[in-house]
């Protein structure tokens, strides 16, 4: 994984294993490997990967059993709420970049139709 | 373990050693064989039993000291130092294994210029001939061990002053590195002024027993200078010992 | 967490260079800290002095609770920037000189390390390539099983692929509760696996903190960091 080394590791730690559970990569109730495991996995600091395994347990997304280490979550609710919120966070990027380029409803409706018939088109 | 260490330190120096001595005796049987033109035993024994003699001895006493030098110099002051001075293990340890296994190589060397003697003179001295001369020339068996002790006590003093330059021209003082070549003057002069003293209290005790004649005298004579010369080098000793742990800065 | 490592008003000069100057800091258990400064800074007397190859500094220094010689030694694991090794050792003969000195020394780990590297262990050491050797170093450094390992320039003379598998390799040995003091100046590569940095310059600390921290309140990466405090220094 390349980091953007100017912004909190940790945090893009989370964003990497929630867009892994987003997409299905990590199914719910999958065994998480060891801290330490996960640190060299992922090329970072133990205390780091740590942080960011704590962080994704307080936000419910893991859950750890003390004899037996961390899951991801099983409440399939939560993890919906998650799928959705990736293409919401995209879609939003998009909206509001466009709209800074100064376009306005219709016409980000009208680009977005078109690019997909033509994408369709192209096979 | 003390055992380890000198264990390692005999292997470290072990092929220069081994390979050192092989040569050399090596040289002396081509060189024996070179030589193998009849000659008139008796008159020339002693010429050639000297010349054989002095050869086998410098040569020997060249190559020891460069192995030696060699065997201090590059465990403790180039890369490897690195890794022998940060070992778990006590500088005073350290340096006195390598002033065993040092005394242990020189005797060894010793041993090699016996046998390069031997091979010169075999077939030029007869045997018989040999012994009487050896018993007329003063020798004996306790004089051949005194001899031994002798060349050990002077091998002694010169590997700790070879030692103490080695780490001397190693070692930080006040704000300086001391160099090379100033280490090298401080060592010659240092065994300079062994002898010297040592001559001193050698006439000094000379003459406060002039009542005592002949070979008692020659034997407190060889007695100052043992205790002279160990007393020196055990001065060296605990001054490298000093620097070893005061002082050296690796480069 | 009991300190691995403290460093009080450590001063060192060499006549009237000052090499280090009221060098403070300390480096808890479970810590891997970088040590970021360019040549002349003053990391290798640092250095030096942590592993009692100098002696003569004013200050403190304590390893584990000891100062700095032959019995501290015991608990650090040295990496030096040079091979320090002798090169006419074969990499079994290395191994048996490190069981035979250091009592924490795991065999095992060492050996399955050079085993994935596919180390020849019967060769000398001079044979092998210099990344190589640079790899049976680390394997027998990180084979310790000791409190701080203090690593020179680890991925220095390596090439990018090399330095993907070191960084791998002190992630995954380093045991729980030891520190690793890591001096280097390719800093993009490792900033990752820092939990912190001291950036010494012309022998003071002149930045002491948090790697997150640093990211979170300065918005820069520790290499733009570096190069913004040693823009001038050559």
């Amino acid at each position: 994984m390349n980091y953007n080394n100017q912004l909190p590791i940790y945090q893009q730690i989370i964003d990497n294993i929630l867009l892994s559970i987003a997409k299905g990569d990590l199914l719910p109730g999958e065994k998480v490997a060891s801290v330490r495991e996960m640190a060299a996995n992922f090329k970072v600091n133990p205390n780091t990967m740590q942080r960011s395994l704590a962080k994704l347990e307080e936000m419910g997304y893991l859950f750890s059993e003390r004899t037996s280490g961390r899951f991801i979550t099983k409440d399939v609710g939560i993890i919906a709420r998650l799928k959705s919120s990736f293409p919401q966070q995209i879609t939003k990027k998009y909206v509001d970049e466009m709209m800074e380029y100064g376009m306005i409803k219709d016409g980000i409706e009208d680009y977005v139709k078109n690019y997909i018939e033509r994408m369709d088109g192209n096979g | 373990m003390f055992i380890k260490q000198l264990k390692y330190d005999l292997m470290f120096s072990r092929n220069a050693f081994l390979g050192m001595g092989a040569l050399l005796i090596g040289m002396s049987i081509v060189l024996r064989m070179g030589l193998l033109t009849p000659m008139h035993v008796q008159s020339s024994l002693d010429v050639w039993g000297f010349l054989s003699l002095s050869i086998a001895v410098t040569v020997v006493s060249v190559a020891s000291v460069v192995q030696i030098f060699n065997l201090y110099n590059r465990s403790f002051f180039k890369n490897s130092g690195y890794l022998m001075l940060t070992l778990p293990v006590n500088r005073t340890r350290q340096l006195a294994s390598k002033l065993i296994v040092s005394l242990i190589w020189y005797n060894f060397m010793m041993i090699v210029a016996s046998c390069m003697i031997l091979i010169f003179a075999i077939g030029t001295v007869s045997w018989n001939h040999a012994r009487n001369s050896f018993a007329w020339h003063g020798g004996s068996i306790s004089n051949f061990f005194e001899g031994i002790f002798a060349m050990n006590v002077i091998a002694f003093l010169l590997i700790a002053i070879i030692f103490f330059g080695i780490t001397l021209a190693n070692s930080v003082i006040g704000r300086w590195h001391v160099h090379g070549f100033v280490a090298g003057v401080v060592a010659i002069l240092y065994l300079i002024l062994t002898v010297r003293v040592a001559t001193f209290l050698d006439v000094l005790f000379l003459g406060m027993t002039r009542s005592f004649i002949g070979t008692f005298m020659m034997w407190h004579s060889s007695f100052v200078y043992y205790i002279t010369f160990l007393g020196f080098a055990f001065v060296a000793v605990f001054a490298t010992l000093h620097l070893l742990k005061n002082r050296v800065d690796l480069r | 967490m009991d300190n691995v490592l403290q460093i009080q008003n450590l001063s060192k000069s060499y006549g009237n260079k000052e090499a280090l100057k009221d060098v403070s800091f300390d480096i808890p258990g479970g810590k891997i800290v970088g040590l970021l400064g360019p040549n002349g800074s003053g990391k290798i007397t640092l250095i030096k002095t942590i592993m009692g190859l100098l002696q003569d500094y004013s200050g403190e220094v304590i390893i584990a609770g000891l100062k700095p010689g032959h019995e501290a030694n015991k608990y650090i694991s040295y990496l030096p920037d040079v091979s320090h090794i002798p090169t006419w050792f074969t990499v079994n003969r290395a191994i048996a000189f490190f069981v035979d000195f250091y009592e924490d020394f795991n065999v095992e780990l060492t050996s399955s390390m050079l085993e994935t590297m596919k180390i020849p262990c019967n060769k000398k050491i001079k044979t092998l390539s210099r990344g190589m050797q640079e790899k049976v170093n680390l394997s027998l450094v990180m084979g310790r099983q000791a409190k701080l390992y203090v690593l020179d320039e680890p991925i220095g003379a390596v090439d990018p692929a090399s330095r993907e598998f070191i960084i791998d390799t002190i992630l995954r040995h380093f045991p729980a509760g030891s520190s690793i003091l890591l001096s280097t100046h390719i800093i993009a590569d490792i900033e990752p696996i820092l939990d912190a940095a001291i950036f010494l310059k012309s022998g003071q600390i002149v930045i002491c903190d948090e790697a997150e921290k640093i990211r979170e309140e300065r918005n820069v990466s520790l290499d733009q960091l570096f190069r913004e405090v040693f823009r001038n220094v050559h």
